[in-house]
């Protein structure tokens, strides 16, 4: 059996539960409780969400959808091993917490691992291309800090084609190892 | 009417990354007050630096110029141009991020038009302004030529500015590996004719991301003849067939 993991990380309306019900051929095993704060939606992951797609009898990908707070880090270290790839979500239109962020890669470290990795923003609808320039911007800094060399790509978790298109991404790295 | 330009410093973090903080909730908004005081100009980061060039009236720029030098986001403001003008350079922008100055062909008209101030910065001013333009430098500048090259990406492109098809994708994933000689990626036939693959190369190149050095130097460059492994074929497959 080849079985190869994706982490999909992300802070609270990200996009992750969104992407592994877009991607999975199964029906997915969410995590999610009812929010206590207002966060623009009333449920948000409190565990990992999983799903899978399976390539052929036996090849599969199982996706591992975990929150990016610092206080799930416990999760992280669950999902941080011999991944085939790292999705780190970042939902534009909120201002990115960069020192959870910093934290992230601090304890992936996808250079020093050489896991794939990848950042999405998502929510990009109404972003206007400033924006989204200066947030690739910062993103940029923060991989040249931690040494990454990862493309950033803007995507629509609702949409399988955009989905697809990030695991297209991984595969053609991949390919590189 | 005047022109504000000045280049700062990003406040390191205390991991001492510099990370441009605070530039998209700018580029967010609607940058209202610019628009309100009718201040124009451009911005650009680059390697833990700021440039700004504001243009408006006296009094509104002085203002709004003193709100910026407060910021605690940056440090070390230096100015570098403070002059009266008649007319804008950049009328139709209230700001523009620009993402290289180098290469934009309106700030290089303003550098062009403005030159006598320019010539007569300081030393120290000039080795500020060249963390983002060294003047005639351009001059020199010339794309292509990828024969008996290697070549690297040293980070992925803005897919804003390049195009994000399986090709681009196929060739960055390479790219950002290690050196790749341009001539296995010619003799590979994915990424089209040398015609097609000069142009994508330029368009790196123009952004600053591609690394291109003499072939074989180090002996330890990809020579495009590694075998895919099972999963990659097997997801390759699932893809074209999803």
């Amino acid at each position: 059996m080849d079985y190869q993991k994706l982490a999909i990380v992300g802070e609270v309306g990200a996009g992750k539960t969104q992407m592994i019900g877009t991607l999975s051929e199964i029906s997915p095993f969410k995590t999610e409780a009812e929010s206590s704060i207002d966060i623009g939606k009333k449920h948000t992951t409190v565990g990992i969400d999983y799903g899978r797609i399976s390539l052929s009898e036996d090849t599969s990908l199982g996706l591992y959808g975990v929150p990016g707070q610092e206080r799930y880090s416990f999760l992280w270290e669950f999902v941080n091993n011999s991944l085939w790839g790292l999705l780190i979500l970042i939902k534009y239109g909120d201002a990115p917490d960069y020192d959870n962020l910093d934290k992230l890669f601090t304890f992936f470290e996808p250079n020093t691992n050489q896991t794939t990795c990848i950042v999405a923003v998502t929510h990009c609808d109404d972003a206007n291309d400033q924006g989204l320039i200066a947030l690739g911007q910062e993103i940029q800094a923060m991989l040249e800090h931690h040494e990454i060399v990862a493309p950033i790509l803007n995507i629509d978790p609702r949409n399988r084609e955009s989905a697809l298109s990030v695991l297209h991404v991984f595969n053609a790295i991949n390919s590189q190892i | 009417m005047k022109c504000i330009t000045y280049v700062s410093k990003v406040v390191a973090r205390q991991n001492g990354a510099t990370i441009p903080t605070g530039l998209s909730q700018i580029f967010r908004s609607a940058r209202k007050n610019n628009v309100y005081f009718n201040i124009t100009g451009v911005l650009s980061y680059r390697n833990g630096y700021y440039i700004q060039v504001l243009e408006g009236n006296n009094e509104d720029l002085d203002r709004l110029f003193s709100m910026i030098a407060s910021d605690s986001r940056h440090e070390q403001v230096v100015v570098l141009l403070d002059f009266p003008i008649s007319e804008r350079s950049f009328a139709e922008w209230d700001m523009k991020l620009l993402e290289s100055v180098q290469k934009d062909s309106r700030f290089l008209s303003f550098v062009q038009k403005y030159n006598k101030q320019i010539s007569s910065l300081s030393n120290g001013q000039l080795e500020t302004l060249g963390h983002f333009y060294k003047p005639g430098s351009l001059s020199n500048e010339k794309l292509g030529g990828y024969n008996a090259k290697d070549l690297m990406l040293n980070a992925w492109p803005d897919f804003r500015v390049v195009k994000q098809t399986p090709v681009i994708i196929e060739l960055c994933a390479r790219l950002t590996k290690q050196p790749y000689p341009y001539a296995s990626l010619l003799d590979s036939g994915h990424f089209g004719t040398q015609k097609q693959l000069d142009k994508i190369l330029n368009g790196f190149e123009t952004l600053g991301i591609l690394r291109v050095t003499q072939a074989g130097n180090d002996g330890n460059n990809a020579n495009g003849k590694q075998q895919p492994n099972r999963f990659y074929l097997k997801m390759k497959d699932f893809l074209r067939l999803s």
